[in-house]
C-alpha cells in the first residue's frame, strides 16, 4: 500500500463515516481510527502502524515498526493530528529513531497526563549514534505521544502534544 | 617527570616537599594504590619503575597546547561515566573544549542498553564538551568526523614514521559506520555522542570515546566481538600519547567542520567513504527499524548509510550495522 492508496482509503472512510478500520496484509498492518480520541472530535484521523513483537536483539530498546515490504508506508507521520485548541506540538529537530526511555527497559521519560516543565527531557532521537535529548519548550501537561518507540522520524515530525499551562 | 626513574631518598623528597619522611611514605602508598609503580621505601630511597601512563591533566595539557582541549581537563581515577559527568557539567555551563577523562568507569555507557567495560588504566575513557554554532541536523556529521579523528590517531600511534614500513596491523584498521573502530574485524573503540538542542540551535554536544588499549584479555562472551590494541599488536601502548593524538586530531576535524560549512561536511563524507570498508559493497545486517540485510551503497548527502536490500534502497538512521562476511 502506498501513500496515495492510504490517502484514498482514509478519504473513503471519512466519506462513509467509518470511525475505525483495521487491515492486515502480509506484514503490513494498518489501523485507522478517527473521531473519539480527539477531544474536539472534529474531522480527525490519524494512522498508526502498531509495532509487532520483535525478537529482542541484544535487549535493544525499540519495539520497531513491522519490517515492511517494498510498499511500506514509511510510518506515516500523523500529518493531521488531533487539534484541540491551543495544543502545543513538540517536533523532531533531526531525522532519526525515536526512543521514549533513556535505555531499553527503563520507564519512559514522560507519559500522557504527566506534568512537564520547560527544559524537561521528553524523549531521545538517535541518529548515527548521536543521542539527541528532546526537551520540552513549554510548561504544561503531556496529552499524547504521537510516535511509537523505535520508530524512524523525519525532520519536523510531531512527537508529542502538550497542553500548555495557563 | 624529568628525573622520573632516578632513586630519591625519602629524606630528600621530604625536604623538597617541606614535609616529613612518614608523610612521604603515606603519599607513596597512596600513589601505589592508584596504580603507580614505585619501588623501594623511605630508608633505601624511592624509584619509579616507569613513568606512569596516567591521563593526568598536568601530563596532557602541554601536549594539547593550541587546541581547544588544553585548558579544562578533568581527570578522575574512578567515575560512573565520563559522558554523564560531561553532560552534567555542560548543563552547568562548562566551556567548550572541557575534557573529562577517567582511569576507570564503573558505569561506562554504550548505545542502547550496552555498557562499555572500562577496566582501570587499560583503556581510554574520555568525553569532551563542544558547543558548535550549528543546527542539530548539521551536527550529525561530527560523529563521523570523530570516527575519522580516532582512526587517524591510532594510525599515527601504530606507524609513527610515515617513511617506515607500516606494521601489518595498521592496514587491518577499519572504520564501521557510523564510528566504530575495528582491528581485524573486531571492535576496539567506540564513540557515543549526546546532544542537547533547541529546534534550530545546538546547546552542547558531548562526544564520548572509549578505546581498548592495553587490555590483556576479554570475557569469553566478548572475545569474538571485542579486542584491544595490545591483543592485536602484541604490544602495550602509551595511553597518554594516544589520547593526545586523538584530541589533536579531533580539534582539527572540528575546526575544519565549523569553518568550511558544507564543504567541510563533504570532505568528511568523502574521507569516510575512502577509509571505511563498510561504506560500499559490504554485506551487512542492520538492527535499525526491525532488522534487515543488504549490501552497503555509500553515504547519502547527510551522512546516513545506504543499504541496497531486496526491497530497494534503505537508509540506516541509527547504529547497529554488522558485517556478514
Amino acid at each position: 500500500m502506498n501513500q496515495k492508496e492510504l490517502k484514498e482509503l482514509i478519504e473513503f472512510l471519512i466519506e462513509k463515516d467509518v470511525t475505525e478500520f483495521e487491515l492486515e496484509r502480509g506484514d503490513v498492518k494498518v489501523r485507522i481510527k478517527r473521531g473519539p480520541e480527539a477531544a474536539a472530535g472534529r474531522d480527525v484521523h490519524y494512522v498508526t502502524m502498531p509495532p509487532v513483537a520483535s525478537p529482542a536483539a541484544e535487549g535493544r530498546a525499540a519495539s520497531p515498526p513491522p519490517a515492511s515490504g517494498p510498499t511500506a508506508v514509511p510510518a506515516a507521520p500523523p500529518a493531521e493530528a488531533p487539534k484541540e485548541e491551543g495544543l502545543h506540538m513538540i517536533t523532531s529537530p533531526i531525522v532519526g529513531t525515536f526512543y521514549e526511555a533513556p535505555s531499553p527497559g527503563s520507564p519512559p521519560f514522560v507519559k500522557p497526563g504527566d506534568p512537564v516543565e520547560v527544559g524537561q527531557v521528553l524523549c531521545i532521537i538517535e541518529a548515527m549514534k548521536l543521542m539527541n535529548e528532546i526537551e520540552c519548550d513549554v510548561a504544561g501537561e503531556v496529552v499524547k505521544r504521537v510516535v511509537n518507540n523505535g520508530q524512524p522520524v523525519e525532520y519536523g515530525q510531531p512527537l508529542f502534544e502538550v497542553r500548555p499551562r495557563k | 617527570m624529568d628525573n622520573a626513574t632516578v632513586v630519591a631518598s625519602g629524606t630528600k623528597i621530604a625536604q623538597e616537599l617541606g614535609t616529613t619522611r612518614s608523610e612521604v611514605w603515606r603519599l607513596v602508598q597512596q600513589l601505589r594504590r592508584s596504580g603507580v609503580d614505585i619501588a623501594g621505601h623511605s630508608a633505601t630511597g624511592y624509584r619509579l619503575r616507569k613513568v606512569p601512563d596516567l591521563l593526568l591533566a598536568e601530563t596532557l595539557a602541554p601536549l594539547l597546547r593550541g587546541t581547544i582541549f588544553a585548558s579544562h581537563i578533568h581527570h578522575y581515577f574512578k567515575i560512573g561515566s565520563t559522558n554523564l559527568a560531561a553532560m552534567e557539567a555542560a548543563a552547568g555551563g562548562a566551556p567548550e573544549g572541557s575534557v573529562f577523562v577517567a582511569e576507570e568507569q564503573v558505569a561506562g555507557r554504550g548505545r542502547g542498553a550496552h555498557g562499555w567495560l572500562s577496566a582501570r588504566s587499560q583503556g581510554i575513557y574520555c568525553s569532551v564538551v563542544l558547543r558548535p554554532a550549528l543546527s542539530p541536523a548539521d551536527v550529525l556529521v561530527l560523529t563521523l568526523a570523530t570516527g575519522l579523528a580516532a582512526c587517524a590517531a591510532v594510525e599515527q600511534l601504530l606507524s609513527p614514521n610515515p617513511a617506515g614500513k607500516k606494521p601489518a596491523t595498521a592496514s587491518q584498521l577499519d572504520l564501521r559506520w557510523p564510528n566504530d573502530l575495528l582491528l581485524n574485524g573486531k571492535k576496539f573503540a567506540g564513540i557515543l555522542a549526546e546532544l542537547t538542542a533547541e529546534a534550530t540551535r545546538v546547546r552542547y554536544v558531548v562526544v564520548g570515546m572509549g578505546i581498548n588499549v592495553n587490555q590483556p584479555s576479554f570475557l569469553a562472551e566478548l572475545r569474538d566481538l571485542a579486542t584491544s590494541l595490545r591483543l592485536e599488536t602484541g604490544n602495550c601502548w602509551s595511553r597518554v600519547e594516544l589520547l593526545a593524538a586523538l584530541l589533536k586530531s579531533l580539534d582539527r576535524e572540528y575546526r575544519a567542520l565549523l569553518k568550511s560549512g558544507p564543504g567541510g561536511r563533504e570532505s568528511v563524507l568523502r574521507r569516510f567513504q575512502e577509509r571505511s570498508s563498510f561504506a560500499q559493497g559490504r554485506r551487512v545486517r542492520v538492527e535499525d527499524d526491525g532488522g534487515y540485510e543488504g549490501v552497503t551503497a555509500g553515504l547519502d548527502a547527510r551522512g546516513f548509510l545506504q543499504v541496497e536490500t531486496v526491497n530497494g534502497l534503505r537508509t540506516v538512521l541509527s547504529g547497529g550495522v554488522r558485517g556478514m562476511d
